[in-house]
């Protein structure tokens, strides 16, 4: 492991060794504390964890205040926690009383809030809101998790001990959680990663699946059942791979968990670039995980921004780094995730299709189902995930939170138009969104994003321009003007703004293009 | 003592030599600071203070006395 990931994840580093360490991290974050005990203490150890996700955090803070007024409110902080010791509270149902006052919240701060509640725990039905769950620091720490030697000096009677296991949560887990895309992929090597043994030269009876390694197997199993993409980046014959799979049938993973299977003898940064080109995501949304820091090495020399854990020995220490790793907790998780390797499989049959036949033989042979959502809320998890985690289509890097997207909605002068999608190969889900403000008589488009694994199937112009004019109708009006923000990484937006919206950058016109509805099955669901 | 010396020196974000000039100066720290100080002395050197020590522990010096009579 680097110096910094073996100090953050693998080692239990002193009180004295995170007070002194010196955060190296440009990327700020300001974080609102509103407390009602000290959280101070939390801040001088957190430092070293939030730098190994590339932040660095601004912390302020609210008087004590258990009545949760809100009247002491930092509004302009990217993240808000609500650090309470709950054991101040006399009612039995304190859930009920936090979550009338995150109603409240809620009419005046609309980013994302983190509930950290110790000495109990909290039922929140806002589903914009992130409530940390401590149960299993609790049952470890047992009774140590309080010390009330220190509260009267302190400001909390959490031990030192247990002050410094939050820190560490909150530093890898559920800050980068909230403040920061989740990644998307996991590319793993095999031999002494998801074994221990090499098997070229072990063969397939020959190598280990050692307990730790098959509760590491499993954990990644549960990854890619829940909608990460999960990937092998290995250099061995892809026969010898192939039978592997076949023969350990005492192996949690089956080849059918796998997104994509690249087993050859080229370098590794090779299967890595299939790997991106097939999932059409970016190099930090990926996860690299390898035996060989001399692999890891070679992966960061080519991708720079790649994320990379070395596997150790122990299968249970690497399993312990990865729920650990930043990005790796996903908030918000939905039904939506875990279709998205099984449409990533099938877009090798598209390509497959798609250089046997002509483009609108093509397109038609994917009986392509396209719906509409005007305003339905149902959708505004989703929306709120993608608006975050597109970086390639996008208009404008608007990073809509979840209260956001429900104040378009809710407002007449404003919409939100979702489009699901699905082929006769598979089912994409939630894939695009565009907002729309009305000024005067003319549609201001806010923001457009799309997931890339939905471009590229021929259909980009229909699914765009069509969701722009319902979302006109929608408004009752008949012209267009779109914002766009050129950025590093939104070149293909940038190009499809190029080619069908160059009449409305900067400019306001009546709405006039025209796109082959007939291509598709579009239908539009309004409240 | 050269070891509470060095975790004064490190919660106050001071050199050695400046705790060492300044063992019997009030004043040096808040009560968070305190705090701070007394979680790391009883992490690296494995003791306990009481509620009563806490309190006095108002100077490096009662820090360190208190520490000697615990080894």
């Amino acid at each position: 492991m680097t110096d910094l990931q073996s100090f953050v994840l693998k080692e239990k580093p002193s009180r004295r060794e995170l007070l002194a360490y010196l955060p190296a991290s440009e990327r700020e974050v300001h974080i609102a504390v509103y407390r009602n005990h000290s959280f101070e203490l939390v801040e001088h150890t957190i430092g070293a964890y939030l730098d190994f996700a590339g932040l660095k955090a601004v912390f302020s803070y609210s008087d004590y205040d258990d009545s949760l007024t809100f009247l002491s409110l930092d509004k302009k902080a990217d993240l808000l926690i609500l650090w309470l010791d709950l054991g101040r509270y006399k009612q039995t149902d304190v859930s009920v009383f936090i979550g009338a006052r995150i109603v409240e919240l809620r009419k005046t701060f609309k980013k994302s809030v983190l509930v950290v509640p110790v000495g109990g725990n909290v039922d929140v039905e806002d589903e914009s809101v992130t409530v940390a769950d401590f149960s299993s620091l609790t049952a470890t720490f047992g009774a140590d998790f309080f010390d009330e030697r220190m509260e009267a000096a302190s400001g909390t009677r959490v031990s030192a001990r247990a002050l410094i296991a939050i820190s560490k949560e909150l530093g890898l887990r559920y800050i980068p959680a909230c403040v920061l895309p989740t990644l998307k992929a996991i590319v793993v090597d095999l031999d002494n990663t998801l074994y221990q043994g090499v098997l070229g030269e072990d063969g397939i009876d020959g190598i280990v699946l050692t307990e730790g390694h098959r509760r590491f197997q499993s954990v990644l199993k549960e990854k890619a059942e829940a909608g990460w993409f999960l990937c092998v980046a290995s250099k061995n014959d892809p026969r010898d791979v192939e039978n592997l799979f076949a023969k350990r049938t005492d192996f949690p993973l089956r080849k059918e968990d796998f997104t994509g299977f690249f087993a050859s003898w080229d370098d590794k940064p090779i299967a890595m670039e299939k790997i991106l080109k097939m999932l059409n995501i970016g190099m930090d949304s990926v996860l690299f995980i390898d035996d060989n820091p001399g692999e890891i090495a070679q992966m960061q020399a080519r991708f720079p921004h790649v994320h990379t854990l070395v596997a150790e020995p122990d299968g249970d220490v690497t399993a312990q780094a990865l729920a650990y790793y930043p990005g790796m907790l996903k908030i918000g998780a939905n039904a939506e995730d875990a279709l998205r390797s099984a449409d990533v499989q099938a877009n090798e049959e598209r390509e497959r299709m798609q250089t046997e036949l002509s483009q609108t033989e093509y397109v038609r042979s994917l009986q392509i189902e396209l719906c509409f959502f005007v305003d339905d809320m149902h959708f505004a998890p989703r929306i709120a995930e993608l608006a975050n985690k597109t970086n390639q289509f996008i208009f404008n890097y608007k990073r809509y939170t979840l209260e956001e997207i429900n104040d378009l909605m809710r407002n007449k002068n404003s919409v939100v138009v979702s489009a699901t999608l699905s082929d006769k190969l598979s089912e994409s889900g939630t894939i695009a969104v565009c907002v729309g403000i009305r000024e005067d008589e003319t549609l201001v488009l806010d923001e457009c994003f799309v997931s890339c694994r939905a471009l590229g199937r021929g259909i980009d112009d229909i699914l765009i321009l069509e969701m722009i004019r319902v979302a006109a109708e929608t408004l009752g009006v008949k012209k267009l003007s779109v914002r766009f923000q050129k950025g590093e990484r939104n070149v293909p937006a940038e190009r499809f703004v190029e080619k069908f919206l160059k009449n409305y950058i900067d400019k306001t016109n009546e709405i006039n293009f025209v796109t082959d509805t007939s291509l598709v099955n579009l239908t539009v669901r309004r409240n | 003592m050269e070891q509470v010396a060095e975790i004064v020196a490190c919660v106050l974000k001071k050199d050695v030599a400046f705790v060492q000039e300044n063992l019997t100066t009030e004043n040096l720290w808040n009560s968070l600071t305190r705090v701070e100080i007394i979680m790391t002395v009883e992490e690296e050197l494995d003791i306990l203070f009481t509620p009563d020590e806490i309190k006095k522990v108002t100077t490096v010096q009662a820090l360190m006395d208190i520490v000697g009579e615990k080894l």
